[in-house]
């Protein structure tokens, strides 16, 4: 199973994988930056969480986790009550107003993109080769994991080496 | 569908990407992920490329005075201006950084045998020309940085914020400074940035200041200095021991680079300082040095620059000004160019996308964007694979028609004949190097900063001599 991992030792916060995201999914916010004031910024990205609040908050449905470990939203079926957005923890689900029906806006890890055997758009574009898009087995083998949420790797931000 | 590699033309660095072209028009950009050097990567700026080839604002049609007319109509209005206008010297052309170098030849041609003078330059964001003059004139023995150099290197020192200014940077250098816990990254800018976030010694307050402590001190570290005379400069300083610390580090430190991302040229000069007096194998990478332009500058007309254009108009002395591409009044806030070009008799600007210049000028004329010319561009050969919008033409061709319409014919200078150009008068050079500092550094920084950069301008002394000849 492929996830989104960031390493924060090299995240510069550029923003360059919010405007290749909006880029790629026809102008609607999927992903955001934060920042935790000058220690380090990161990608506010959707973590496909194992047991995903937004799937268990959705009224109808059309929120859910497939095989692959992707949640996915279902465009037929949401009708854009916005319960998703209240239950995220990590505040990435934005109301995408540019989409017909009023549906929240989701990553799914470009799905055609990576059909196509291309990296997800975030990941293709980010100038430092922060974001990464890996199978998750082979990051925790790695022991590279540590501290802020939890897919991050590298060291964290309040241990940062000098 | 066909793909081309193409290069982004927003800043120095020439990305590269990949162009989806589907019947002549631009379809989709992709990630080219085999290129040796950036890998694919690209900034939040650089992901707009389609966007702005596909923009519906994109001018098509040549207006004067809001009015459509031919581009033959706008050739002859300009032809006559130029005809009519009082002297050789009261023309003025002005072409963007980001025209191909056939283009920016036809520019020097069109001055020649149109104009009679060399009031042509190129156009580069605010100080630009002025850090390409103070690096391109005094870097003599001292090695431009490589990419690979800035992967390679164990000590960067970034001076200003190249992560904010080009991302893409970001990725080497970054990756030097994880690559061993020997390794680090250092910054040299007035506040806290984006760059200094990730820096092992971040030396805050003001550049130029900085910078010649860290001459200083690094003279000092060399033992070349008498101790009377290094006193005031270091421990004056506000971090004393973290800029000693940094000159041995830089010292100590084989194949190290300093990352130039300011817009400062007595900094810049100072960067030259700090490189020559740490010795060999370190080397200069500078994010302001535009790959096509620099060359122009440097070899066709080294004394004119945007400013100097500018501050003619100011004078009065200007009759027509023929701006392609560049936008004056965005790109030299502090110039007041409004006002400058209401001194003119005929103000003609060229853009892809209307701009604040567009819309003072009597004339405009719509240009292609880089994909949809030939030309050569960052040294590389590349051809048109977009159409352009409506009848925009590239800077060249509008020049042509305009040099047509006076009956001349114009020719781009060949490559002999641009290297057999005789090289910068020394003296000359230092000159111009010095007038810059004096406009630019306040009277309290010249003391010291100046010195040192004078030191290797002019005498061309090694580094021990230059100290005894300051004293």
């Amino acid at each position: 199973m492929k996830k989104l991992f960031v390493n924060l030792d090299v995240c510069i916060g550029c923003q360059a994988h919010s405007v290749a995201c909006n880029r790629v999914n026809h102008n609607v916010l999927t992903m955001q930056s934060g920042e935790v004031p000058e220690e380090a910024t990161l990608p506010v990205v959707c973590r496909h969480c194992e047991s995903a609040a937004c799937v268990n908050a959705c009224p109808n449905g059309s929120m859910k986790r497939h095989d692959d470990g992707v949640v996915r939203r279902s465009m037929a079926t949401c009708t854009g009550c916005m319960s998703c957005t209240l239950a995220c923890p990590f505040g990435v689900l934005t109301r995408g107003m540019r989409l017909a029906r009023h549906a929240s806006s989701k990553c799914d890890l470009c799905a055609s993109r990576v059909e196509r055997g291309l990296e997800p758009a975030c990941v293709a574009t980010c100038p430092t080769g922060a974001l990464q898009h890996r199978e998750v087995e082979e990051v925790y083998e790695a022991k590279e994991v540590l501290v802020i949420g939890a897919h991050t790797i590298g060291h964290s931000p309040y241990v940062r080496r000098s | 569908m066909s793909q081309h590699k193409n290069i982004c033309l927003f800043c120095s660095l020439g990305c590269s990407f990949i162009l989806d072209v589907e019947r002549d028009e631009a379809a989709n950009l992709e990630y080219d992920r085999e290129h040796p050097v950036t890998k694919g990567k690209l900034c939040a700026k650089g992901n707009y490329i389609l966007e702005l080839v596909n923009h519906p604002m994109r001018l098509t049609v040549p207006k004067k005075n809001d009015k459509p007319v031919t581009w033959k109509q706008a050739a002859t209005e300009m032809a006559e201006a130029i005809r009519s206008a009082r002297d050789k010297r009261s023309v003025a052309v002005v072409v963007s950084g980001d025209a191909s170098s056939e283009d920016v030849g036809l520019a020097v041609a069109f001055a020649a045998n149109c104009l009679g003078t060399s009031t042509v330059t190129a156009s580069f964001p605010t100080n630009d020309d002025k850090v390409i003059a103070a690096l391109g004139k005094t870097s003599a023995g001292i090695k431009d940085a490589t990419p690979d150099d800035i992967e390679k290197s164990v000590c960067t020192i970034a001076v200003g914020d190249p992560f904010a200014t080009c991302p893409v940077i970001a990725g080497p250098m970054l990756a030097a400074r994880n690559a061993s816990r020997k390794n680090s990254l250092n910054v040299v800018s007035d506040e806290k940035n984006m760059t200094s976030r990730f820096a092992a010694i971040h030396l805050a307050g003001s550049e130029r200041k900085n910078m010649a402590d860290l001459v200083g001190a690094i003279i000092k570290e060399r033992g070349g200095v008498k101790e009377s005379w290094q006193k005031p400069f270091v421990e004056r300083a506000n971090g004393a021991k973290q800029v000693r610390l940094l000159a041995q580090r830089f010292l100590q430190s084989p194949e190290s680079v300093v990352v130039l991302a300011t817009s400062d040229p007595v900094t810049a000069q100072l960067a030259n300082a700090l490189v020559k007096a740490a010795g060999d194998s370190k080397s200069i990478y500078s994010l302001h040095d535009y790959g096509n332009a620099r060359g122009i500058v440097e070899l066709f007309a080294p004394d004119v620059s945007t400013e100097k254009i500018i501050e003619s108009a100011h004078r009065g002395e200007l009759d027509v000004l023929i701006v392609l591409g560049a936008d004056l009044i965005s790109s030299y806030p502090d110039m007041g160019v409004t006002n400058a070009v209401s001194k003119l008799k005929l103000l003609a600007a060229g853009a892809p996308i209307a701009n604040k210049t567009t819309a003072l000028a009597s004339i405009v004329l719509p240009t292609t964007l880089w994909m949809e010319t030939n030309g050569t561009y960052n040294g590389a050969p590349r051809r048109a694979v977009v159409a352009p919008p409506g009848g925009a033409l590239s800077y060249g061709a509008i020049l042509r028609a305009i040099a047509s319409t006076m009956g001349i014919e114009l020719h781009v200078p060949t490559l002999s004949k641009m290297l057999t150009r005789e090289p910068l008068d020394e003296s000359k050079a230092a000159a111009i190097a010095r007038a810059a500092q004096e406009e630019a550094a306040p009277p309290h920084v010249r003391s010291s900063a100046t010195r040192f950069a004078d030191g290797f301008l002019t005498d061309r002394v090694s580094w021990v001599k230059m100290v005894e000849h300051v004293h």
